[in-house]
């Protein structure tokens, strides 16, 4: 099954990044099954998309 | 009179930075008369950014507040008769265009491929410039690229982002006159600022490449060129 590796939840939103809860709704709407993975850690992605350990941009 | 601080020209256009062209072509299609100072150090600029201009006592930095400045100012009526649909594509394509102006800087200061002949252009042109300081400013763009995130992207990665934009950019052109009709408005200026410093230079990148194809885009550039060039 597709994994969805994206930041944590804030005020009750499943990712509080916009592009993590794009893709997140995106694949609600679509009906693609998936897990979805809440991380901080972003050093594992591809291009390590914006993650500092002081600084989380949202 | 207003005098507008910005980039020098490369390959024959009057700025080798979109922003700067915008305001110029902005300036010269509203008919508002300026002096054009072409100047490499920002650091005097509002935001340390260019362009900006100086009206009597005013100083105007950011290419959008300063067509915004002109145009109450001067009483520009370049997009009076736009209607509200009208400006919402205005300000789509404009942050189009910023998302352009990253990729293509990266094809200038970044990509392997082209770098040698932007770099040779610019000391061909601007022989001012040092190696020493074309050195730092690549590295210091590469600091920027990576951060905004566009410089994570492999090279053809990045050029696929702007050949996107450029697409969405050529459809908005209609086959015969302007975004909005048969005059050009001030998203022309815009719209000119970057594709002519693309279109102009003899460095054959992807995105050269796809507007030298779309016979739209190309004309638009051209016909904008000749309409500020007077």
């Amino acid at each position: 099954m597709l994994t969805l590796y994206s930041y944590p939840p804030l005020f009750g939103v499943a990712d509080n990044n916009g592009y993590g809860l794009k893709v997140f709704a995106f694949l609600k709407l679509a009906g693609v099954p998936f897990r979805h993975e809440h991380i901080f850690d972003a050093s594992k992605a591809p291009r390590g998309q914006p993650f500092c350990s002081s600084l989380q941009p949202s | 009179m207003l005098t507008l601080y910005s980039y020098p020209p490369l390959f024959g256009v009057a700025d080798n930075n979109g922003y700067g062209l915008k305001v110029f072509a902005f300036l010269k299609l509203a008919g508002v008369p300026f002096r054009h100072e072409h100047i490499f150090d920002a650091s005097k600029a509002p935001r340390g950014q260019l362009p900006y201009i100086v009206d009597g006592h005013d100083t105007v930095g950011d290419s959008e507040t300063i067509l915004g400045y002109v145009t109450e100012k001067y009483g520009v009526t370049l997009d009076a008769a736009l209607i509200p649909a009208q400006r919402t594509i205005n300000l789509l394509a404009t942050r189009t265009l910023d998302d352009l102006y990253w990729v293509m800087s990266y094809s200038r200061w970044k990509d392997e491929r082209y770098w040698p002949q932007f770099r040779d252009a610019l000391k061909r042109e601007h022989p001012s410039l040092t190696d020493d300081g074309l050195t730092k400013a690549k590295e210091f763009n590469a600091q920027r690229y990576y951060f905004q995130g566009i410089g994570r992207f492999e090279a053809d990665a990045a050029m696929a982002r702007g050949l996107a934009d450029l697409a969405a950019l050529a459809n908005l052109i209609p086959r015969q006159g302007y975004v909005h009709g048969d005059r050009p408005t001030t998203i022309d200026a815009g719209i000119y600022g970057f594709i002519a410093n693309i279109y102009f230079y003899d460095i054959e990148t992807p995105l050269k490449e796809f507007v030298v194809s779309h016979d739209g885009l190309a004309q638009h550039c051209r016909a904008i060129h000749t309409a500020v060039s007077a």
